[in-house]
């Protein structure tokens, strides 16, 4: 590939842009999370909340996205790994793996070793329905949607509920063709 | 510089002549992709002579470019349009599409007196001359 | 020197458009029949692509009077400019503009995607980006 990798490109485009406290980043996610759980009363309504939350956030992010990098993906394989190293470690400032793909090759599962959002975050038993980063998922559904990907991304492991590391899994729909194509080839 | 294809349009949509350098097409596809190439070129020309800063008459554009192709076009004040493609970093053709027009199209179509306007021409010896000029600019071709 | 900038969303609406060197200003009848048409123009010039090329649609177009620039976005968005004829580096140009309106149009939370731009700081930004380069 004559291009940067995209974990290079990622970790230039981190060493640029503004910080902002991880705390303070923290903080406010958190207070997010409860707000809902206040005013909605059900775990589930919140789990959904935040999903549509991020989708929105994902719809306007991708753009962002674009406009800094040079990104050409041609297979879901560079898509994966494009989200993987240069996304997160570009929003979040975390790297995360893929893995876990499916012989068609359109599923698998990006690994969270790190997580600057749940650094502090302890659930008790009331909460154990909850998924806490249900927003990620929804960021990454909004964001391929916008490039013409439908996807469905769910919180399958959870470092907050005692697993290993946090496991997202997303599943790739459908390319979507916006191209006129009337008789061809 | 690579060339692919080139046309002539009379000024009510016509193709006169057409000529394939690379790749062949079926029939059907030909006479689909004319069309949509005719309406491509008229639409752009009243698209430019809206929005020119100046007003411009004939030939508003001189090319246009994808990242895959670049398409030149030279219109006549008799309403001929004649178009080439090529690859993107070929400079301007526009003096080539004169000399087609002046120097080939001119003598071997024209002055032919069995040609019939508005009909496509047939002329072989057109076509010959016309192979052996681009022949010239496209070095790659031959081989 | 520049012309003209605009903006088209992915359904072919003019969503921005800004003006320089007292170019005269087009009505908005005509802005909304020229972003309709640039979007099929966009399709159609992919189509009759030679056979075996990328199918891409038209980025430049080569005017005795002007330049019209098409940087599309892959979420396809597209960005115009209109310039002098010998304009150079209208893409890195249109990059920029695309970096502004991620930055001062989308991340603004009352900002409806596909909507009219109506945001100062992104005038600002645009005005800077086209009367600093040109000469």
């Amino acid at each position: 590939m004559a291009r940067k990798s995209s974990q290079v490109q990622g970790e230039q485009i981190w060493n640029q842009s503004e910080k902002v406290n991880a705390e303070l980043f923290a903080f406010t996610y958190g207070s997010l999370v409860v707000k809902l759980i206040r005013e909605l009363e059900n775990i589930s309504e919140v789990n959904r909340q935040l999903e549509t939350m991020g989708y929105n956030i994902g719809l306007r992010l991708i753009d962002d996205f674009l406009s800094k990098n040079d990104v050409t993906c041609e297979t879901t394989k560079d898509t994966a790994e494009v989200i993987a190293k240069t996304g997160f470690r570009m929003y979040l400032g975390v790297t995360c793996d893929v893995t876990n793909w499916n012989a068609d090759e359109n599923e698998f599962s990006l690994i969270l070793a790190d997580n600057p959002l749940t650094e502090f975050v302890e659930l008790n038993e009331d909460y154990r329905d909850l998924k806490y980063l249900n927003l990620l998922c929804g960021v990454i559904r909004g964001a391929l949607e916008m490039v013409r990907i439908k996807s469905v991304c769910t919180l399958e492991r959870d470092s907050l509920k005692g697993d290993e590391f946090t496991e997202l899994r997303v599943v790739i729909k459908e390319k979507v063709q916006d191209e006129y194509e009337p008789d061809d080839d | 510089m690579i060339i692919y294809d080139f046309y002539i349009f009379n000024n009510i949509g016509n193709c006169l002549f057409y000529i394939e350098l690379r790749g062949q097409r079926s029939e059907n596809k030909r006479e689909n992709k004319q069309k949509l190439m005719f309406g491509l070129i008229y639409t752009l020309k009243s698209f430019c002579r809206k929005f020119s800063p100046e007003p411009i008459s004939v030939s508003p554009f001189t090319s246009y470019v994808t990242d895959s192709y670049k398409l030149h076009i030279l219109e006549t004040h008799s309403g001929l349009n004649f178009i080439m493609i090529t690859d993107t970093n070929a400079p301007d053709q526009t003096s080539c599409l004169s000399y087609i027009y002046s120097n080939l199209f001119s003598p071997f179509v024209l002055r032919n007196p069995f040609y019939e306007p508005k009909k496509p021409i047939s002329s072989a010896v057109f076509r010959q001359k016309l192979l052996e000029h681009f022949d010239t600019l496209d070095s790659s071709r031959k081989a | 020197m520049h012309y003209h900038f605009f903006i088209v969303n992915k359904i072919g609406l003019i969503i921005y458009d800004r003006y320089y060197q007292g170019t005269a200003k087009l009505s908005a009848n005509d802005m909304i029949r020229f972003s309709s048409t640039l979007n099929s123009v966009h399709l159609i010039s992919a189509q009759i692509t030679p056979p075996n090329l990328r199918k891409t649609g038209l980025k430049v177009l080569n005017t005795k009077t002007f330049k019209l620039f098409c940087y599309q976005t892959t979420t396809g968005v597209m960005f115009c400019l209109v310039s002098d004829p010998n304009s150079q580096d209208m893409e890195s140009l249109c990059k920029k503009a695309y970096q502004h309106y991620s930055d001062y149009v989308l991340k603004n939370p009352f900002y409806e995607t596909d909507q009219q731009i109506r945001i100062e700081g992104f005038d600002q930004a645009i005005d800077r980006l086209f009367l600093e380069k040109a000469v």
